[in-house]
């Protein structure tokens, strides 16, 4: 090869031969030469470079990501070019989430909207057989031989402390299977409650829409629990004895001085 | 560090992954446009081929037109299809005719073989601007050496790739480039000169 053609290949450093080049440097033509060479290569690394043009990029890597969809070949991202060029673009696809999130707020909202109006409404629809419901359940409690006798006070006073559990319950649940099941559970464990009262408490859970029936059973309860203490207090009293009219009655009979024939007080003018 | 060309390529061509795609034309559009200038001499018809060259690519890369072989010389193979969209736009131009291919070169430049007419005063002096005025010189190389120059210090190809793009041997590829430096700097000491005689003036 040409010592001088050599010198190019030194000069753009494609020849690792350095002491060849030291060689040739000896020569004072060729290293003349090497030096306008330098001085030429020197104003020529530093020119400035242009740059392509944003649309052109833009329409470059379109085309590049269209080709490479159309060869059906799964991509790694599906980034704009736009996107490709600019770590701020980058961000944008992050804010995607939260449009979305934006777009589906108003739907979601409406949609709990309604759910909670119609669970006020269905509350609101039930409420009444649902208090009576508690309520009767809590007179057929009150109804169990083994319990001890409650007045009529401390049994409200239960009932009503029932029924603001129920209407716990009854806000937790909002379904009215529920709360009859509930109840008909109650009525299973509850061993020793009467026939009246489980009949009466089926017949509750069965229809629940009848508010006076309520209160006619509190009424015959409140009887059959008189009936009860009278048999108690007179379980010394022969109910077997023939019936006997006063009048027949020795007065020695009854240590009781109300218990007085008639005709002696008539005849008695000391009553008068 | 720095994916090569070759690792982009793959990544783009197997896995679609437009980012190394678009790193690799953020890695070399300075000096494929720079070589379209050049050879062209417009910014806007420059960016034209900038545009046709990297469409040619991308068929090319995907078997639509072309093939790329991935022998490791991505930049080079890009390089080839820029030259060949340069050398259309100035054919169907008929700028090319202007200059006769004898085979010459190695001998005599297209430099030495100008008319000898120097670039005037007042040329000189309109392009105040050392990057305008560097352009202005190579703009007056002969289309050969121009082109090695624009491969080699634009496209930062070696020698020998010039060689094989420019289908001519390394020596002529070599010889090119000599004249064209050795013609650039005649013409910057043809300015020096100027402006010694107008300062002194």
């Amino acid at each position: 090869m040409d010592k001088k053609l050599q010198l190019i290949l030194h000069l753009y450093g494609e020849s690792e031969d350095r002491g060849e080049l030291r060689d040739l440097l000896k020569d004072e033509t060729l290293n003349h030469e090497y030096q306008e060479l330098s001085e030429s290569k020197f104003w020529l690394d530093h020119s400035t470079h242009e740059r392509p043009e944003k649309d052109v990029l833009d329409t470059i890597l379109a085309a590049a990501a269209e080709a490479s969809a159309a060869s059906g070949v799964q991509p790694v991202q599906q980034d704009s070019p736009s996107t490709l060029r600019s770590r701020n673009a980058d961000r944008a696809p992050a804010e995607r989430p939260v449009k979305q999130r934006r777009r589906l707020f108003g739907p979601i909202t409406a949609v709990f909207t309604l759910l909670v109006t119609v669970g006020i409404g269905y509350q609101f629809m039930q409420s009444p057989a649902t208090l009576n419901g508690v309520l009767m359940q809590e007179s057929l409690s009150s109804t169990d031989a083994n319990a001890p006798q409650k007045s009529s006070d401390e049994g409200f006073a239960a009932s009503a402390k029932e029924e603001e559990a129920s209407f716990a319950d009854l806000d937790a649940e909002l379904q009215p299977q529920a709360l009859v099941a509930d109840l008909a559970t109650e009525s299973d464990a509850s061993g020793a409650r009467s026939s009246l009262g489980n009949t009466a408490g089926s017949a509750m859970i069965a229809d629940t829409s009848l508010p006076d029936w309520n209160d006619d059973l509190d009424e015959v309860l409140r009887f059959q629990r008189r009936i009860d203490m009278l048999l108690e207090q007179n379980k010394d009293l022969g109910w077997d004895e023939a019936a006997v009219p006063l009048e027949l009655l020795p007065s020695s009979r009854s240590a009781n001085p109300a218990l007085l024939q008639a005709g002696s007080k008539k005849s008695n003018p000391g009553n008068r | 560090m720095h994916p090569s060309d070759e690792h982009l390529v793959t990544a783009y061509l197997e896995r679609s992954d437009q980012r190394a795609f678009s790193t690799l034309v953020e890695r070399h559009q300075e000096r494929i446009l720079g070589f379209l200038l050049g050879m062209v001499r417009d910014k806007s018809t420059a960016n034209d081929l900038f545009q046709e060259t990297f469409l040619r690519v991308i068929k090319a890369m995907h078997n639509q037109r072309g093939s790329y072989d991935r022998q490791g010389r991505w930049l080079a193979w890009v390089m080839r299809i820029a030259r060949n969209a340069a050398l259309d736009h100035l054919r169907s131009r008929k700028k090319w005719q202007d200059v006769s291919d004898n085979g010459d070169e190695e001998s005599a430049s297209y430099w030495e073989r100008l008319p000898a007419e120097d670039l005037k005063a007042d040329e000189i002096l309109h392009n105040s601007e050392q990057r305008d005025w560097l352009t202005a010189c190579i703009d007056q190389l002969s289309p050969d050496q121009r082109e090695v120059l624009l491969l080699r210090h634009e496209a930062d190809l070696t020698f020998r790739e010039i060689a094989e793009m420019t289908d001519c041997s390394i020596n002529t590829a070599l010889g090119r480039m000599r004249y064209a430096l050795l013609n650039l700097r005649g013409m910057m000491s043809d300015k020096k000169k100027l402006q010694t005689e107008l300062s002194g003036s």
